[in-house]
C-alpha cells in the first residue's frame, strides 16, 4: 500500500534546542507523546528532523515516530552542510546502524540547497550511505534550490542543468526542491512599498523537475509553503495551502514537505509568537487555523492517494485558449478536450493500463479568489472532490473554489 | 464582512463578561471576554448571532450589542431580569426606556425570555409576549423562548405528552418560532443504579424534530433547533466532527431555520474538576481559546451558508427514513419507506422540499448512528445541483459515498 508522503520539516523541538549555539537558550521539551499524536492526527506521515542535535533527542523522536507509525529522517549532531566528509558514515557506523532499530528510521537528512559544486561531495557521501544502509530507497535526503535562486551565486548553473546534473552526478532516488510561491514585491524599484505577489514560475519549477524526474525514473518531492516568510500583508490561508498540494500532485509529486510544521523559535526573533509566522503548530505546539486547514487537505489526499500512485504522469499543462491570459507562465498552454472551463485550469494527465486519470486544479492565482466552473465531458469516472468519492456515468459540472483541485479516474 | 444567510447559526452562551458570576458568588473572578477579538472569532466561525446568557449587567449587554453590531451579528438580550423567576409582564412597561434603548443597536434581535417552561407557564409566557409586543411591536422572532425535548418527563417537566406540549405552546403563546433543545449524545447505565456508564445516541432524535417540524409547518411557524456542541454529560467519546455535522443536516432535513449551539462558550463551573479536559470543552474554552470544535463548526457552517438562502426559501413536504426494513433503522418513531430518488446501502434520512419555482429540493443524511462509523453509498437520481461539503456540482445524478454524519443538499433542475 503506497501513500503520498506528507512530511513535517521541523518536527517537534527538543528541550533547549538552541543551547549548542546560545548556552542561555531555554525552551520546554516538545518531543512528547502529545506532540507526535498531533502530528499523526493532522495526517502527517513522516518527519524531517532539523532541531534534534543530541543523540538522546534523536532516539526519543524515533521512538515516538515508531509509536505513531511515522517515518523519520534523522538530522543529528553531524552538520553535513559544513563537514562534507563522507568518511563519517564509516567512522560513526555504530551510531548510524543503531537507528535501524527503529521502524520509523527511513534515512538521513544530508543537506539543504546545495550548489552544483557540492554534487561530487554529495555523490561520495551517497556511496558511503548506500554501503552502510544497503541502498536504502529514498534514505539519502537532500533538498535542492528553486527556480528563483540565482544562477551564479546559488545554483552554479541554469536551473534545468542544476536539476539534471544532480540526477546524473548524485544519482538520487528522488529530487526534492523548495519553491515558496507566496511572496511580496516592491511597487517600484528602490521604493520601500510592497504588495503581496504570487510567483508566476511556480508551475514552471514543478515542470522542470517533474520532466527530469520522469525521464530519469526518479521521484519528485515538493515543498508546501505554510508560513508567511515574506511578511505579506495577507497570511497564507487554506486555499493557498490546498493550491500548492494539488499543483504538485498534477505534476506527479510523491512527497509533500511542509515548510514548516513547527514554528521555529528564533526564526523571526520577537515575531515568531505572532500570527504571520505561525506554521502548522505554534512555537509551543498549539494547534490553530493552519493545523485544521492542513488536516482537511491531508484528509482529502488520503482519500485517493493510493489510487493516484498507481498511475504514471503523461503530461501537465494549463488548459485555456489564450496563453497571454494565463497567470502562471513558462508552461504549455492548450485546450483540454475532456474538461472545459470558464477560466484557466491546470490539467495533469496520468495513465495506467490504457485508463486515464487526471488532477485538475483551479489555475488562477488563489490570492485573487476566483472560482472556476469545470465541465467534465468524460463518461464513467470517479471523482475525488474534497473528501468525497463520487461516481458518475455521465460528465458533471463542478465549481472549483480558489486553490481547489480534484482527482478523477476513468473506470 | 457579516454573513448574509437565512439560516441562523446562533451561539448560546456567547463570550462572558468579567466576573460574570459575582452576583451569586461575590468572590468570583474572571477576565472580560466581551472583546473585539472574541466577537470577530464568532463571526469568522460562521455564527450569525448570539443568545445571551451571562450578560446580567446593563453595561455588559450594551458592550455585547455594540460588538455584535460591528460584526453583523444578531443578539438576543438576557439582562438583569430573570424572567424565569419573575413572570411579570409589567416589567416591559416599567423598564420601557431601557428596553427601547436596545433598539439603538442594529444587532438587537430580541429578548431571551425563558428556558424549558412547562405547560402551566404558557399563560404567563403569553402575557409576557403581549407586553413585549406593546414595547417592540411585532418584532419577528424577537420573543425567544426555548422548549424541552421529547425525553423530558411528561408529568414533572412537560406537563403534557410531548406533541401536546408543543401544540399547546403554539395555541396559547402564538410564537413566531419554536425552539427546543434535544441533546442526542448521552450516557446510559449498563446496570441500573451502578453508575457504570456507556455512551449512547438517543433513538428519538429524529422523532423530536418530526413532532416539532410537523406542528410548525401546520401552524406556519419556524422551527429552531439546538446542536449539542459540548460533552456536557461526561461521555467517554467527545462530540466529534461526524456527530457535529450529523446534527446540522438532520435539523435541515426537517426544515430548521436556526441552529443553536449548546454551548458556544465553555461555561465556567459547568464541569467542576474537568475544566481543563479537552473532551469537556465547548467551541471556545473558558478562557476564550478556540478548541478543535471551533474549526469543525467553522467548516460545517461555512458550507451550509453557501446554500442557506436557497434552502430557507424552500417549503418542507415530508421527511422520512429511506430503507426497506423498519426493524433495521436505528432512529425510531419516524416514517420509514423507500425513496424513489435515492437508493442507499444503509438507512438514509430524506427531507423533501418544494422550491419557490415548484421544483423539488432534498436534504439527504446518512441515517446511521454517527458513532457506528458506517459509510452509506447513495445512488442519486435527481438532475440538478448538489451542495456537498462546500462543493457545488451540477449533474444528472451520480453515486456518492456519504460518510458517517454526512448530509447533502440537492435542488432539482
Amino acid at each position: 500500500m503506497s501513500k503520498v508522503k506528507i512530511l513535517a520539516y521541523a518536527s517537534p523541538i527538543p528541550a533547549d534546542w538552541n543551547k549548542f549555539r546560545e548556552p542561555e537558550w531555554r525552551n520546554p521539551n516538545y518531543l512528547t507523546d502529545a506532540s507526535y499524536k498531533d502530528l499523526k492526527d493532522c495526517g502527517i506521515t513522516g518527519c524531517i528532523a532539523l532541531f534534534e542535535r543530541e543523540e538522546s533527542d534523536t532516539q526519543l523522536a524515533l521512538g515516538l515516530a515508531d509509536k505513531y507509525g511515522l517515518e523519520y529522517y534523522v538530522r543529528d549532531k553531524i552538520n553535513w552542510d559544513v563537514i562534507w566528509d563522507h568518511k563519517i558514515f564509516e567512522r560513526e557506523k555504530e551510531r548510524y546502524l543503531n537507528y535501524l532499530n527503529h521502524k520509523s528510521f527511513v534515512g538521513v537528512f544530508i543537506t539543504d540547497e546545495p550548489e552544483v559544486d557540492k554534487y561530487p561531495y554529495l555523490r561520495a557521501m551517497k556511496d558511503e550511505f548506500d554501503k552502510l544502509y544497503n541502498n536504502m530507497y529514498n534514505g539519502f535526503y537532500v533538498n535542492l534550490l528553486p527556480t528563483y535562486a540565482n544562477d551564479v551565486t546559488q545554483l552554479g548553473a541554469p536551473y534545468p542543468e542544476y536539476i539534471d546534473r544532480f540526477i546524473k552526478e548524485v544519482n538520487p532516488d528522488h529530487v526534492c526542491f523548495d519553491h515558496y510561491p507566496f511572496q511580496r514585491r516592491r511597487v517600484k524599484e528602490g521604493v520601500e512599498e510592497w504588495y503581496d505577489w504570487t510567483r508566476k514560475d511556480f508551475f514552471y519549477n514543478d515542470q522542470v523537475v517533474a520532466d527530469a524526474c520522469d525521464e530519469a525514473g526518479k521521484e519528485m518531492w515538493t515543498f508546501v509553503q505554510i508560513n508567511n516568510t515574506a511578511r505579506r500583508d495577507k497570511d497564507l490561508d487554506e486555499n493557498d495551502i490546498r493550491f500548492q498540494f494539488y499543483t504538485h500532485l498534477a505534476y506527479g509529486t510523491k512527497a509533500i514537505v511542509h515548510y514548516y510544521y513547527w514554528s521555529w523559535p528564533g526564526f523571526k526573533p520577537g515575531e515568531h509568537e505572532t500570527a504571520p509566522y505561525k506554521c502548522i503548530v505554534g512555537p509551543h505546539g498549539e494547534k490553530g487555523y493552519k493545523y485544521y486547514a492542513c488536516q482537511r487537505v491531508h484528509g482529502e489526499i488520503d482519500a485517493f492517494d493510493e489510487k493516484y500512485l498507481e498511475y504514471k504522469r503523461k503530461e501537465t499543462y494549463v488548459s485555456w485558449n489564450n496563453a497571454d491570459e494565463v497567470y502562471f507562465t513558462g508552461v504549455p498552454v492548450k485546450e483540454c478536450k475532456e474538461f472545459g472551463s470558464d477560466a484557466p485550469i491546470l490539467v495533469g494527465e496520468f495513465i495506467k493500463d490504457g485508463k486515464r486519470a487526471w488532477i485538475i486544479v483551479n489555475a488562477t492565482d488563489p490570492y485573487e479568489e476566483k472560482e472556476v466552473t469545470v465541465e467534465s465531458k468524460v463518461n464513467a469516472c470517479r471523482y475525488y472532490i474534497g473528501k468525497n468519492n463520487i461516481y458518475s456515468k455521465d460528465g458533471l459540472t463542478i465549481t472549483l473554489k480558489p486553490g481547489q483541485g480534484m482527482f478523477i479516474v476513468e473506470e | 464582512m457579516a454573513i448574509k444567510s437565512k439560516i441562523k447559526m446562533l451561539a448560546y452562551g456567547c463570550p462572558i463578561p468579567r466576573d460574570w458570576n459575582d452576583f451569586r458568588e461575590p468572590e468570583w473572578k474572571n477576565n472580560n471576554y466581551i472583546t473585539d477579538e472574541q466577537y470577530k472569532y464568532m463571526q469568522e466561525s460562521g455564527i450569525t448571532g448570539c443568545i445571551a446568557l451571562f450578560e446580567k449587567r446593563e453595561e455588559d449587554t450594551q458592550a455585547a450589542l455594540a460588538l455584535a453590531e460591528k460584526y453583523g451579528l444578531e443578539y438576543w438580550v438576557r439582562d438583569q431580569i430573570n424572567w424565569d423567576v419573575l413572570w411579570d409582564p409589567t416589567i416591559f412597561e416599567r423598564e420601557k426606556d431601557r428596553y427601547l434603548n436596545y433598539l439603538n443597536f442594529k444587532s438587537f434581535a430580541g429578548v431571551f425570555i425563558t428556558d424549558e417552561p412547562d405547560t402551566s407557564l404558557y399563560p404567563n409566557i403569553r402575557a409576557l409576549k403581549d407586553a413585549f409586543e406593546k414595547v417592540y411591536g411585532k418584532m419577528y422572532n424577537g420573543f425567544y423562548t426555548n422548549l424541552l425535548p421529547t425525553y423530558a418527563n411528561d408529568v414533572t417537566q412537560l406537563g403534557a405528552p410531548y406533541p401536546e406540549y408543543i401544540q399547546q405552546y403554539i395555541d396559547i403563546v402564538d410564537p413566531d418560532h419554536i425552539s427546543f433543545d434535544h441533546y442526542p449524545f448521552e450516557i446510559a447505565e449498563k446496570t441500573k443504579g451502578q453508575k457504570d456508564y456507556y455512551d449512547i445516541t438517543r433513538k428519538d432524535f429524529f422523532y423530536n424534530d418530526m413532532v416539532v417540524a410537523d406542528a410548525c409547518d401546520k401552524a406556519g411557524k419556524e422551527m429552531w433547533t439546538f446542536i449539542e456542541s459540548k460533552n456536557y454529560c461526561g461521555r467517554q467519546t467527545d462530540i466529534d466532527y461526524d456527530a457535529f455535522k450529523f446534527q446540522y443536516y438532520v435539523h435541515l432535513a426537517y426544515g430548521s431555520k436556526a441552529i443553536i449551539h449548546y454551548t458556544y462558550w465553555t461555561w465556567p463551573g459547568y464541569a467542576p474538576g474537568d475544566e481543563n479536559k479537552p473532551q469537556r470543552m465547548a467551541i471556545m474554552t473558558q478562557k476564550g481559546e478556540k478548541t478543535e470544535k471551533y474549526f469543525y463548526t467553522q467548516e460545517i457552517q461555512t458550507n451550509i451558508h453557501e446554500f442557506g438562502d436557497i434552502i430557507a426559501d424552500c417549503k418542507r413536504k415530508e421527511t422520512y427514513i429511506s430503507w426497506n426494513n423498519e426493524e433495521e433503522v436505528y432512529f425510531k418513531k419516524v416514517p420509514v419507506k423507500v425513496s424513489k430518488n435515492f437508493a442507499s446501502s444503509a438507512p438514509l434520512l430524506v427531507g423533501e422540499f418544494t422550491q419557490p419555482n415548484g421544483k423539488n429540493a432534498y436534504v439527504i443524511v446518512n441515517a446511521t448512528d454517527p458513532y457506528d462509523k458506517v459509510s452509506n453509498t447513495v445512488k442519486c437520481d435527481v438532475k440538478g445541483t448538489y451542495y456537498i461539503d462546500g462543493n457545488k456540482i451540477k449533474s444528472n445524478g451520480f453515486e456518492i459515498v456519504l460518510k458517517p454524519g454526512q448530509g447533502i443538499f440537492v435542488t432539482e433542475e
